[in-house]
């Protein structure tokens, strides 16, 4: 759930395979995919005749921020603030309490995220079961998240 | 041996291995580090009440420098809109004192010379505020009314007529396996409802969180609720009865092929409480009777328990006012003191209450479009007295504006979560605060001139 | 506030249970809002010419301003706060205790109570044993105790209420943690602290089959509610004997407001979910549907028939009603005058009339004392100057005897004087919400059940002296700033 396709980002692509960016179209868009690169990373896509799918892919990948620990991309304009992810995480399940009953995490509690400025921040990461190798494979935030806001890679 | 680790560990639930973790460490996992400690305030304030819905969350802190809150946490989308409205330029100027007197005079001679006056909006204010609008209305003769009138009379003839069940969102949370919301979204209007009360959080009886519960939802059109419903119902309200009637007769035939209602159906035998939350505005009047006739069959069987709770998309301070007007007129929807009246409800929609009314005083305290209160179309060009801390499309259709203080931000207020319990939203420590006078202080203005 | 005044109560038949007044005729001397020794150059004096004069009333189980109930105002069933407080005032009563709130709706209870005019309120808190269920279970009575005087402590509420003595869980995989009526008497019969002791035990259908090894811990409210059985004065007479305290209901048979518990609720109620565990129903209709032939329910006149001097039982109206405070003095009125009651009471009574000094007993010392308020119920000398004068003369007529016990000649609420001659004076008495302080441990408890589970966070649920809470603050001092 809340991931992207490789194939959406690809069709607003120059699909031209010119090679300025170091690849073909369809790797570029992979790295799209993992907020690996941005679309400004695409030099025909600054060109006024493909202006309109500049906006559709900046429109589709959102103002985003990844972080590399856990794959974890967080759209920042999507996200709502609602605090499903923060409540839905196991670790916090687990681990605090007043979060499983419902309650939002104190500034002093230890989490993985919290809704900072009405937006899903992490602030922990390190917590997370995605940082731990061994952890069974665990997606709960992007799941739950109702408006698409998270996404996995 | 790192692979059999992972085979023995992939048999775990992802909570018991976060458990384990959190309790013996494992090799070579990481442990919490320091983070990122946010330290560039002046004032800090924990366990703040937001005002910005009727969730009334009590958990929302905020940081304060050089007078301008620089940080927040656990503050929803809705609430902050409504935050940033207030501080970041979305407010009208500060009334000079002697300008604001002679606003007030000026908009107490309206109402006096255009009676009766519709008093509207106070469903939105603190609890002085309210009752200070209150008393405005009765010694105006006026209406007394809220933003969620229609809805509110809806949801009142059908409790005159079943009865209610209802419950505190303690209880919701704690206890009800199959949560339904009936064109109310609260993705849409209150955002952290499923995460505090109704769906994730983990209470006495639900300790396994969503797990634990089914999720229903009745809507007219898209809603980001959908992906997190069990069954999802998109049909028109005119179709809610039919709907109500197949769900509850003694062999419940589709209303149509929904996709979802065999689904629901089972459901329900199986659920023993459920929670329905419905938004009354949107609904029929005949399916809002439909509910509540439902949950007295449910609770008349003694086995389940059905709790009906309205969530009002009108004022955030609806239930506060539904409180006051049972206190002060035996009634839950406003009153009318006009003509001599004792303060009973008025007959009719805003259509007959604008044949009626001759201005209105309209209080405002969230911003345009956060929730629903414009002004109803019948009543738009009647002489209209604004009380406001926002800019507003309505502005330009007031004759007279007087900018306020924002309870929750500038200062306190007594609010009323959904379920009716009051809470104070305190002012946020710290705030440079530009000198608006407080709601009450407006009304006492109004209420001298009126009298006078 | 109005000023208090130096006020000299003259020549009224007094009557005292605390000070044994049975009647006498004597003077009264209030000063400073409190009954003083004898002083010179009264500012008021009130000639009462031999009429009766009590303390002022306290009605200790009154279910007042429960969430939710305030809709029955919409059925006509309810009366608002302004008139509840007057109908108390016009029967000369000025307290009256609400049995229980729940730590979450605490504050709502208190909001709600501070608009009741003329009487002081109070309220009890109902035991939570979803959440100290652990403790019972395990018989942990230290555990129960600390959680219960951190619940008496956070509410201010003036003693532990319990409306269902027992644990029975409607989600089957809890159905272990179910505990018995048995195990929950003899639990807290056995609880040494006794700064917890009375617990009020709502007298519902059932709770007297069990046995309870310490009657003297509880307070059993509503004894006679119960349908009533040959069996039911004689087992609750036993529990009188032995030190327990109850209140019986007298409820008015124009009463419309109907109060119960249950999962089963009756087509038209209001009912509503608080944290009980059942739901509290409100209906419109005579007691459980069936039309009242009298004020009081059978239980209760066979008790009063029966009651001994030693017995600690007070009158209390239960639910307010449209009729507010109708049965109580009604009640009063036939206990009083055999003319004045129907055959079929006179029956039950077996003939017995009481007089006032018992009519102060069960409305003013019994219901006080219940409540730990030490300077009400009674008039001795630094008492709070609570005065009900009645015009109640040896052979009324039946219909004038109940009128004068509805509607005081005088009421003087802590020193002011609120009637006259029958009617109010305009002047408003301060009013006080009373508080019960009691120290209690809560930080050790934070991570208690019954202090996490809210839906608030614990400072939300912290009285500090006020009625709404007030969040935490702190101020953040860097760089030497």
């Amino acid at each position: 759930m809340g991931r992207k396709s490789i194939y959406e980002i690809y069709e607003l692509l120059p699909k031209t395979n010119c090679g300025k960016c170091g690849m073909n179209c369809m790797g570029f868009a992979g790295y799209l995919l993992s907020r690996d690169v941005r679309p400004q990373d695409c030099p025909p896509l600054g060109e006024p005749e493909f202006e309109d799918k500049m906006r559709a892919l900046s429109e589709l990948l959102g103002d985003w921020v990844k972080n590399e620990l856990t794959g974890l991309i967080v759209d920042r304009e999507r996200c709502i603030g609602c605090g499903i992810c923060v409540h839905v995480c196991p670790v916090h399940a687990a681990n605090n309490r007043e979060v499983a009953l419902g309650r939002g995490p104190r500034h002093t509690d230890t989490v993985v995220m919290q809704i900072v400025d009405a937006r899903v921040e992490l602030i922990h990461p390190e917590l997370c079961n995605r940082a731990i190798p061994s952890a069974p494979p665990c997606k709960a935030c992007a799941d739950y998240c109702p408006t698409d806001a998270m996404e996995l890679v | 041996m790192a692979l059999p680790l992972v085979r023995e560990q992939a048999a775990m639930s992802i909570q018991k291995f976060t458990r384990a973790f959190l309790e013996q460490g494992e090799p070579g996992a990481r442990k919490p580090g320091d983070g990122a400690v946010f330290d560039d305030y002046d004032v800090q304030s924990d366990s703040m009440v937001c005002a910005g819905c009727s969730c009334l969350c009590d958990d929302v802190s905020y940081y304060v420098k050089g007078g301008r809150v620089v940080r927040t946490l656990n503050l929803c989308e809705v609430a902050m809109k409504r935050l940033d409205s207030a501080l970041a330029g979305d407010r009208l100027p500060v009334l000079p004192s002697e300008e604001l007197r002679r606003s007030v005079e000026a908009g107490a001679r309206i109402m006096k010379g255009h009676s009766p006056t519709l008093v509207i909006g106070a469903d939105g204010l603190h609890e002085a505020g309210m009752v200070g609008s209150w008393e405005l209305a009765r010694a105006l003769g006026g209406l007394w009314l809220p933003w969620s009138f229609v809805g509110m009379k809806r949801f009142f003839d059908g409790v005159r007529r079943w009865g209610w069940a209802g419950a505190i969102l303690d209880e919701v949370r704690d206890r009800a396996d199959l949560v339904m919301f009936w064109r109310a979204d609260p993705l849409e209007t209150h955002h952290r409802h499923l995460s505090r009360y109704s769906l994730f959080a983990r209470g006495r009886y639900t300790e396994r969180g969503n797990s634990d519960r089914n999720l229903a939802a009745v809507a007219a059109g898209d809603t980001v609720m959908e992906r997190l419903c069990q069954q999802f119902f998109r049909m028109a309200p005119s179709e809610d009865l039919g709907l109500i009637q197949a769900l509850t007769g003694p062999n419940p035939a589709p209303a149509s092929a929904h996709r979802d209602f065999v689904s629901l159906v089972k459901a329900l035998e199986r659920s023993l409480y459920i929670a329905l939350f419905v938004d009354p505005e949107k609904v029929t009047a005949d399916a809002m009777q439909g509910i509540l006739e439902w949950a007295a069959a449910v609770n008349a069987g003694g086995h389940r328990r059905m709790a009906v709770l309205p969530l009002w998309g009108g004022g955030v301070n609806a239930s506060g006012f539904v409180q006051l007007s049972l206190e002060r007129n035996a009634s839950g929807c406003g009153a009318d003191f006009s003509e001599g009246g004792m303060g009973a409800v008025p007959e009719g929609d805003w259509e007959d209450i604008a044949i009626r009314v001759g201005s209105v005083l309209m209080f405002e305290s969230g911003p345009d479009g956060a929730q629903r209160r414009r002004l109803p179309g019948p009543l738009l060009g009647k002489p209209l007295v604004l009380v406001t801390p926002f800019k507003r499309p309505s502005l330009d259709q007031a004759q007279v504006v007087i900018p306020t203080a924002l309870a929750g931000i500038e200062q306190d207020g007594v609010f009323f979560r959904a379920d009716g319990l009051p809470l104070t939203a305190h002012a946020v420590p710290g705030l440079a605060c530009d000198g608006y006078p407080t709601v009450e202080e407006v009304i006492s203005g109004l209420l001298r001139e009126v009298l006078a | 506030m109005s000023q208090l005044k130096r006020i000299l109560i003259k020549d009224g038949s007094v009557f005292d249970p605390a000070q044994g007044w049975r009647g006498e005729r004597r003077d009264l001397y209030l000063s400073g809002g409190r009954v003083s020794e004898p002083f010179r150059d009264p500012e008021v004096v009130i000639e009462s010419g031999g009429r009766a004069v009590l303390a002022g009333g306290v009605d200790p189980h009154c279910h007042l301003v429960h969430p939710g109930q305030a809709l029955m105002r919409m059925f006509g069933a309810l009366c608002g706060p302004e008139e509840i407080g007057k109908a108390y005032a016009s029967a000369g009563y000025v307290h009256v205790h609400h049995p229980f709130v729940t730590l979450v709706t605490a504050a709502s209870a208190r909001r709600s109570l501070a608009l009741v005019p003329y009487v002081d309120k109070s309220y009890g808190v109902a035991l939570d044993l979803r959440d100290m269920g652990k403790a019972v279970r395990g018989n942990d009575r230290s555990q129960f105790a600390a959680e219960a005087r951190a619940l008496l402590h956070l509410t201010g509420a003036q003693g532990l209420f319990l409306p269902f003595p027992w644990l029975r869980h409607r989600q089957r995989h809890y159905i272990q943690k179910n505990i018995s009526p048995k195990k929950v008497l003899e639990f807290l019969s056995a609880l040494e602290d006794e700064e917890l002791k009375p617990v009020a035990l709502w007298c519902r259908p059932g709770v007297l089959d069990n046995e309870i090894p310490r009657p003297d811990f509880f307070h059993f409210t509503a004894l006679a509610d119960s349908p009533s059985s040959d069996g039911l004065p004689g087992r609750a007479s036993g529990l009188l004997e032995a030190g327990a305290s109850a209140d019986l209901v007298a409820a008015c048979e124009d009463d419309p407001l109907e109060l119960s518990t249950g999962q089963t609720v009756s087509p038209g109620s209001i009912s509503i979910d608080i944290g009980l565990g059942e739901a509290l129903c409100f209906a419109v209709g005579g007691w459980r549907g069936e039309p009242r032939s009298s004020p009081a329910g059978e239980g209760t006149w066979r008790l009063l028939a029966a009651a001994g001097e030693s017995w600690r039982i007070s009158l209390c109206s239960s639910t307010p009603g449209r009729v507010v405070m109708g049965g109580l003095p009604r009640t009063c009125a036939w206990l009083v005058s055999r003319e004045a009651r129907p055959q079929e009471v006179d029956e039950l009574l077996g003939g017995r009339v009481v007089d006032l000094y018992e009519i102060a007993r069960l409305t003013r010392f019994e219901p006080a004392r219940r409540l730990g308020l030490s300077d009400m119920g009674h008039l001795g000398v630094g008492a709070r100057a609570n005065v009900a004068i009645y015009d109640v003369r040896p052979g009324m007529p039946a219909g004038e005897l109940v009128t004068a016990l509805s509607h005081c000649w005088c009421l003087i609420k802590d020193g002011v004087l609120v009637r006259e001659k029958g009617e109010f004076t305009g002047e408003t008495p301060s009013v006080t919400i009373r508080f019960r302080e009691i120290e209690a441990d809560v930080a050790s408890l934070a991570g208690c059940d019954l202090l996490q589970n809210p839906t608030l966070r614990l400072e939300h649920l912290w009285r500090n002296g006020r009625w709404e809470a007030r969040a935490e603050r702190r101020r953040h001092e860097h760089d030497g700033v």
